[in-house]
């Protein structure tokens, strides 16, 4: 599986075969996707920012909209291109690393659109896509970590004991019912199911 | 019209995709809080659902809601009726 880690100044990916491609074939969805406006996960993407008020939402929409949707396009770009460049191993300064971390966010965002998670109740679907959403949260997660560990945060100040795993929304809440097959170890985090890699 | 004296607030929502560590980040990196109080505001959104994370006049908070909404988060501008 890939592996991030602090390194000097920087955080360190190294990808496993093959995932630095599956990553910049999504990212280069994710750019076309926030493009599409007929998309409901670009909507997802863009919630409002006034839910009560139609008038102040448009005119917010119309302030921030474009930039925020070429912004996030341009990050994704930006990931894809620096994948297709450093296939197997890449060294991040903390501003690109930080950027990722925002373009995994709105990857598993538009995947969450796809897959019908809609709320922490909403099991993680137990397919490809839903594997794949696990396993850009497991690399989220990790590149948090270092980034963390850069600015001299402990990460076990960060590994809540649900942390992970309320993200995932695999269960130590107390819906121990629907997806039993999906439950991870209970080591927090190190590893959640699922079969990306 | 405008009533200067009445604060905005920004109001970030609990979401089933971000994982806490990055909502703390986010927190800490942005708003500049220190961990502790990161922590506190994530943990709020976490268990409560929601949490106000930065009051002031409207413009601001909206400069503050444009910015979670770039790093993924669900957030919203509310008047201060309380």
């Amino acid at each position: 599986m890939t592996r991030v880690r602090a390194e000097g100044t920087g955080v360190r990916v190294d990808f496993a075969e093959g995932e630095a491609g599956i990553l910049a074939g999504l990212a280069e969805q994710l750019a076309e996707i926030v493009d599409d406006e007929r998309d409901p996960a670009r909507g997802r993407m863009l919630p409002s920012a006034y839910p009560d008020d139609a008038e102040a939402d448009a005119e917010f929409r119309r302030w921030t909209t474009s930039d925020l949707v070429d912004r996030k396009a341009a990050a994704a770009r930006r990931l894809a291109a620096r994948l297709h460049a450093d296939e197997s191993s890449a060294l991040l300064d903390p501003d690109e690393a930080d950027g990722w971390a925002r373009t995994l966010t709105d990857l598993r965002t538009a995947l969450a659109s796809r897959l019908g998670i809609e709320t922490d109740d909403d099991a993680v679907p137990n397919t490809t896509p839903g594997a794949v959403y696990e396993w850009l949260g497991q690399l989220q997660w990790t590149l948090i970590e270092a980034l963390d560990e850069l600015d001299g945060i402990a990460p076990t100040e960060i590994a809540l004991p649900d942390g992970i795993e309320h993200a995932d929304t695999d269960d130590d809440d107390d819906d121990a019912d629907a997806h039993d097959d999906r439950r991870d170890d209970d080591e927090g985090g190190a590893a959640p199911s699922g079969g990306a890699r | 019209m405008a009533d200067f004296s009445t604060p905005w607030l920004t109001i970030v929502w609990n979401d089933p995709v971000n994982l806490m560590a990055y909502v703390e980040r986010v927190f800490r990196r942005y708003f500049g809080y220190p961990q502790g109080e990161a922590h506190r505001l994530m943990m709020l959104v976490h268990t409560e659902g929601r949490a106000v994370v930065a009051s002031g006049p409207r413009e601001e908070m909206e400069r503050h809601v444009e910015a979670m909404h770039e790093y993924g988060l669900q957030a919203t501008v509310a008047k201060d009726d309380a």
